[in-house]
């Protein structure tokens, strides 16, 4: 078999090489240099499922390490239990979100730009993912934070500027919070390599692991947009072009990933303090909450899909704070299912606004009759969101309340944690309120004026919409491929 | 693993009804027969496939069977780290599991007939040979998750074909729609509270298995026996409440107290979802589970006392139930919703004999009578419903002040309701008298007196609304021109309404053989053989009596029509209050609403308005102005000017020195 070690660097430099290229074709192909952009984007999804597939087969976490700049340590990409499906999915969404919008951007000018940017975002996910050297992870952010900010202010829609502006500042604040973290790693442990942080920071005193820990955690929430530094996110989605903001849920989930890397492999130590895991799990129920009435509140799909985000990245975070590695597993999985299932949710709300004119919800009406497909893709994607089976954020959500009940009994028994996970169970249901209802004003009832005017579902929209829905029960239905491959995962665990 | 005969039988049971699902689709391609018949005839597959399992039941079998596959795997997880797809056969599974594919299949016959040239049938196809796949695995899983998959699942089917009308056309009001105003809602409406109402119980489901996955390290029901000894012992106080989480699920599933309220609006959906889901099968999927769980918690009361109060829980939510959606039955003004209101008084009535048989001395007759009057109930109740349905069809509304005089017209519509419904009032010798006689000793054995009581008093509310049904469709001088339905449509019901006589009278045989087959599936210790005592005979008369009590002012009213009823409550005040507060269901309904439903959403309007655009943005605001503000502070100083410049500089140069010469010192 062939080296699978550079199947990690391929997977992002295919992108990154192919950036420049797409700008220089963009003026001569116009929109078709769409489809010369799925070249890499293709590639990165085989070596990444390669990648899983030899993970898979050895039982051991593929790693490759490149000589950089001295002073920093050597590049890693790693490839694990928990990166792996991270990865695996933004190139798969990517993908996805990449053919709908040769369909999507029709209607503009500047293919090139456009492409051109989108895999440097892609390429800047995907390096965020899998790399292990916090300066290479910093860096793969900062791709990511100006390619979507162009992608933003450029493309967007019509209060684009300040919608960027907005989304600039503040991940930018975080990723200065984060910056911090990650200068006093360096200063006081010495290293950047992610792997080598638990043993080299184990003489550490508690309260110098919590502050470093901490200022990283900080900018991750705000990457996450969890409460009450969520508010550049609504703005920011619904300023998106459609298939931006479909790859976006990929990309806010990464402050997620990071802080499971961080946590559970950096600073192992942070997972007995009782006090900082409270801490994220009362921040993970406040935004799960309050996402989820301000999803109730909405009227326009989109900014109640965005809603939707924060309150998963609710989810996402009470994985995080479970303190179990079942909680941990729940939420690589919650993040895989999220990403999927918002492609899916925010392709459909583009493909509406496209075909009818119009994604908000009291101008729709009785879509069921006339966009079948479209309609089952919709529910699937909500259903998955709400956790039911045999959907894969079923399985998402299952593990990070099981993971959390987990820490709760075993010793020392946690009745403080035990009710704060059974409120977020109960208050799971304002998922299904939210979601049913706009099921409801969209896909039922008589036909709306807007609706009756509407054409046919465009396919080359349609088909990545269906295919994500497809995954996203395959996934479902055996979520062992993934779930096999957390005996991999890079961790110390007591 | 070499596969056995019984697993085949069982796992092809809910998989082939679930390729039938999925090629409904395909099939429509072919055309609109093959879908139809194809579709018919992967449920009687699968109804062969559930029969070949009765055998069984009569060998000498250790119980139980399982079979399983490895599902999900979550290495080095110190809980749940394998979650394997089992299947688990035993005489309850069986049992319920032949309920489910022989009525379901009789269904679909009649739905050949009653949704003829519907423009959507390749989704009706699919949703329910899809429930029916749910439906089957949810009662052979072996273990809470999978059945959980199931449960889940059935839900969903429940919910697309509630609202299977999803137009909400108001031109078909009288169809279509469910209530009276205030509160009639359209079928979407209706099935997303469903799904809403069912979910809530099944959040609390979830937080109990989780509980025992978490203390127990297992969740499948063969080794949830000795959980008590398995759990550190300062875990153990947790199983009892695990378990009432646990019942939050078949609480909303079937429709009890304080859940119910989504199963009459329910009836939106066709008359054949109604027989199928919300009669013969998936409201009995709660009553299932707490079957399922019974010898479990019996198992545990034997260390943990407080299990105990898993059965007064479920003895007092059914026989609540029992009685106060039988009160609502009598008021209702639509056909279907009598029947709705009456399933749940019947399921509430399984509940109560299930809590009640754990109180007891006699375990098992309690236990038994839960089953055989599921049995029963999902015999005579699909019967009703198909009935119904055509009667609904007939007549062209589904209110029963439109109907009346059918009994000549419609004359085996008329017979087979007719047959059912006194299986329903639990007239001897039909299967409903022997499984409600049942009921009512388990009941009156637990020395709970007051549950009896209630028990009595709701036969006399079904016999009471039994023949005002009958005497509101059939009778009075209304409508003589209605035509008879067809026969793919009469057959299913009429074979249906015969059974639940057959049922009754082979009852004394079929009693000693389910008392057999499911005391091997309880506890050793359970097995008190005790002797009836003398008292029992009092059961039928009162049980008797009580049927006279309430069906003789019935039948003078409804069907002699010798008084008006208008006249009887108009005339009392008291009668008025009562039927006003049965009529708005007791103002649970609208409790839900007012209380929940609707603040739920201005509570998200009002985070939007006062907090989120308020405080959040106006954050932002103030960070932007200030940073703003400071900038001007700052430009300021850039006057321009160059004295201003060369004063600023030798200030800063000063400073610089000051500085340099402290540090130096």
């Amino acid at each position: 078999m062939m080296d699978a070690h550079h199947l990690l660097l391929q997977s992002i430099i295919a992108p990154l090489i192919a950036s420049p290229i797409i700008l220089a074709l963009g003026g001569r192909f116009g929109r078709k240099v769409g489809w010369v952009a799925l070249i890499p984007l293709v590639y990165s999804v085989l070596c990444l499922i390669t990648a899983g597939y030899v993970v898979h087969e050895s039982g051991s976490p593929l790693q490759a390490s490149y000589p950089w700049v001295q002073l920093l340590g050597d590049f890693i990409l790693l490839f694990d239990g928990l990166s792996g499906p991270i990865a695996m999915t933004i190139a798969v969404v990517g993908l996805l979100a990449c053919i709908y919008s040769i369909a999507y951007m029709d209607l503009r000018d500047g293919w090139g730009g456009y492409f051109s940017l989108y895999l440097l975002f892609d390429a800047g996910m995907l390096g965020a993912a899998l790399s292990a050297n916090l300066a290479a992870f910093f860096i793969f952010i900062e791709l990511m934070l100006i390619a979507s900010w162009l992608l933003i202010a450029l493309w967007g829609g019509e209060d684009r500027w300040r919608a960027a502006l907005k989304y600039f500042l503040y991940t930018k604040a975080g990723a200065l919070i984060l910056l911090a973290g990650i200068g006093l790693t360096y200063s006081i442990v010495g290293t950047l390599n992610i792997l080598e942080l638990a043993s080299k920071a184990a003489g550490l005193s508690s309260s110098m692991i919590s502050l470093i820990a901490s200022l990283m955690i900080v900018g991750f929430l705000v990457k996450m947009a969890i409460f009450p530094l969520h508010s550049w996110l609504p703005d920011a989605y619904v300023q998106s072009p459609a298939p931006v903001t479909a790859i976006f849920s990929a990309g806010t989930g990464i402050g997620g990933y990071a802080a499971l890397r961080i946590i559970y492999t950096a600073f192992p130590q942070m997972i007995s303090q009782r006090g900082f895991m409270l801490a994220l799990l009362a921040l993970a129920l406040i935004t799960m909450i309050y996402g989820g009435y301000l999803a109730l509140a909405q009227n326009n799909l989109k900014r109640l899909l965005a809603y939707s985000s924060i309150s998963q990245m609710g989810y996402m975070l009470l994985g995080v704070a479970s303190a179990s590695i079942i909680g941990l597993a729940g939420a690589a999985l919650i993040y895989v299912a999220h990403s999927l299932s918002k492609a899916i949710l925010f392709m459909i709300s583009g493909m509406l606004s496209r075909t009818i004119g119009t994604d908000n919800l009291d101008e729709l009406g009785g879509l069921a009759g006339r966009m079948r497909a479209m309609s089952i893709a919709f529910m699937v994607g909500f259903l998955s969101l709400m956790g039911y089976p045999p959907l894969l954020g079923f399985w998402g959500e299952l593990l990070i309340f099981a993971g959390s009940i987990y820490s709760a009994l075993h010793p020392p028994f946690d009745a403080l944690r035990l009710v704060l996970t059974m409120i977020a169970i109960i208050f799971s249901l304002i998922t299904a309120g939210y979601g049913l209802w706009a099921i409801r004003r969209s896909l039922f009832g008589e036909e709306s004026e807007a609706v009756r005017r509407s054409g046919p579902e465009p396919r080359l929209m349609l088909a990545p919409i269906i295919a994500s829905a497809i995954l996203l029960a395959a996934l479902g239905i055996y979520p062992t491929m993934l779930t096999k491959l957390l005996e991999t995962l890079a961790l110390i665990l007591g | 693993m070499s596969l056995e005969l019984w697993a085949m039988q069982a796992w092809a049971s809910w998989i082939i009804p679930l390729v039938g699902a999925l090629l409904t689709p395909l099939l429509a391609r072919i055309g609109g027969r093959a879908r139809d018949y194809g579709a018919v005839a992967f449920s009687f597959l699968a109804m062969l496939m559930t029969l070949s399992l009765i055998p069984l039941l009569f060998e000498d079998v250790s119980w139980p069977l399982r079979s399983q596959v490895s599902w999900v795997l979550l290495p080095e997880a110190p809980a749940l780290s394998e979650i394997k797809a089992g299947i688990m056969l035993d005489p309850l599974s069986i049992i319920m599991a032949n309920i489910v594919s022989a009525v379901s299949f009789l269904i679909k016959v009649y739905s050949l007939g009653y949704m003829h040239g519907d423009p959507g049938l390749t989704r009706y196809w699919f949703f329910m040979n899809f429930f029916i796949a749910n439906m089957l695995l949810l009662v052979l899983a072996d273990n809470l998750i999978l059945m959980l998959v199931g449960w889940e699942g059935v839900g969903l089917c429940s919910y697309a074909l509630i609202g299977y009308w999803y137009q909400d056309s108001r031109g078909g009001w009288l169809h279509y729609w469910v209530g009276e105003p205030p509160e009639t809602y359209p079928p979407s409406h209706c099935g997303m509270k469903a799904f809403m109402v069912t979910r809530l119980g099944d959040l609390f489901m979830i937080a109990g298995i989780l509980i025992l996955a978490a203390a127990v390290k297992t969740v499948s029901f063969p080794e949830l026996i000795h959980a008590d000894s398995l759990a550190p012992a300062d875990l153990r106080w947790l199983l009892p409440i695990s378990l009432i989480l646990i019942l939050g699920g078949a609480v909303g599933k079937s429709a009890q107290l304080p859940l119910m309220e989504w199963l009459p609006d329910a009836m939106a959906g066709p008359s054949s979802v109604s027989a199928l889901i919300h009669a013969a099968t998936m409201v009995k999927a709660g009553v299932y589970l707490v079957a399922r769980l019974f010898p479990i918690a019996v198992s545990w009361s034997a260390s943990l006392p407080a299990t105990m109060s898993f059965f007064y829980t479920v003895m007092w939510i059914g026989a609540l139930t029992a009685f106060i959606a039988a009160s609502q039955a009598i008021v209702s003004t639509e056909l279907k919703k009598v029947l709705a209101y009456s399933t749940v008084s019947q399921i509430g009535y399984m509940m109560m004999a299930l809590g009640a048989a754990g109180l007891s001395a006699e375990i098992i007759s309690g236990y038994m009578a839960s089953i055989f009057h599921m049995m029963n109930h999902a015999v005579f109740k699909a019967a009703l419903f198909l009935a119904a349905g055509s009667i609904i069809h007939a007549s062209g509304s589904r209110f029963l002040r439109d109907m009346g005089g059918l009994r000549k017209s419609m004359p085996i519509t008329f017979y087979s309701t007719l047959l059912a419904t006194l299986a329903l009032m639990g007239l001897p010798p039909f299967g409903g008298f022997w499984s409600k006689d049942l009921v009512l000793s388990a009941a009156l054995s637990s020395g709970e007196y007051a549950v009896f009581i209630l028990g009595l008093a709701t036969a006399i509310l079904t016999a009471f609304y039994s023949i005002r049904m009958i005497g509101l469709a059939f009778y009075g001088g209304k409508r003589e021109k209605a035509h008879e339905a067809p026969r793919i449509m009469w057959a299913p019901y009429l074979i249906l309404a015969a059974l639940s006589l057959a049922l009754g009278l082979i009852a004394p045989m079929l009693e000693g053989f389910l008392e057999e087959s499911l005391s091997r599936i309880l506890p050793i210790h359970a097995h008190k053989v005790g002797e009836t005592h003398g008292a029992q005979f009092i059961i039928p008369l009162a049980s008797i009596i009580a049927i006279i009590v309430g069906a003789a002012p019935a039948y003078l009213i409804y069907v002699r029509r010798v008084k008006s009823s208008e006249e009887i409550v108009e005339r009392r005040g008291y009668m008025r209050v009562l039927r006003t507060l049965l009529v708005r269901r007791y103002y649970i309904n609208a409790f839900y609403y007012r209380a929940i439903a609707y603040p739920s959403i201005r509570l998200g309007c009002a985070i939007q308005r006062a907090f989120e655009s308020r405080v959040i943005e106006g954050m932002n605001e103030a960070l932007s102005i200030g940073a703003r503000r400071f900038s001007d502070i700052i430009r300021r100083v850039h006057t321009g000017l160059l004295n201003h410049y060369v004063i600023g500089l030798i200030l800063g140069a000063l400073i610089l020195i000051i500085l340099i010469l402290a540090g130096g010192a």
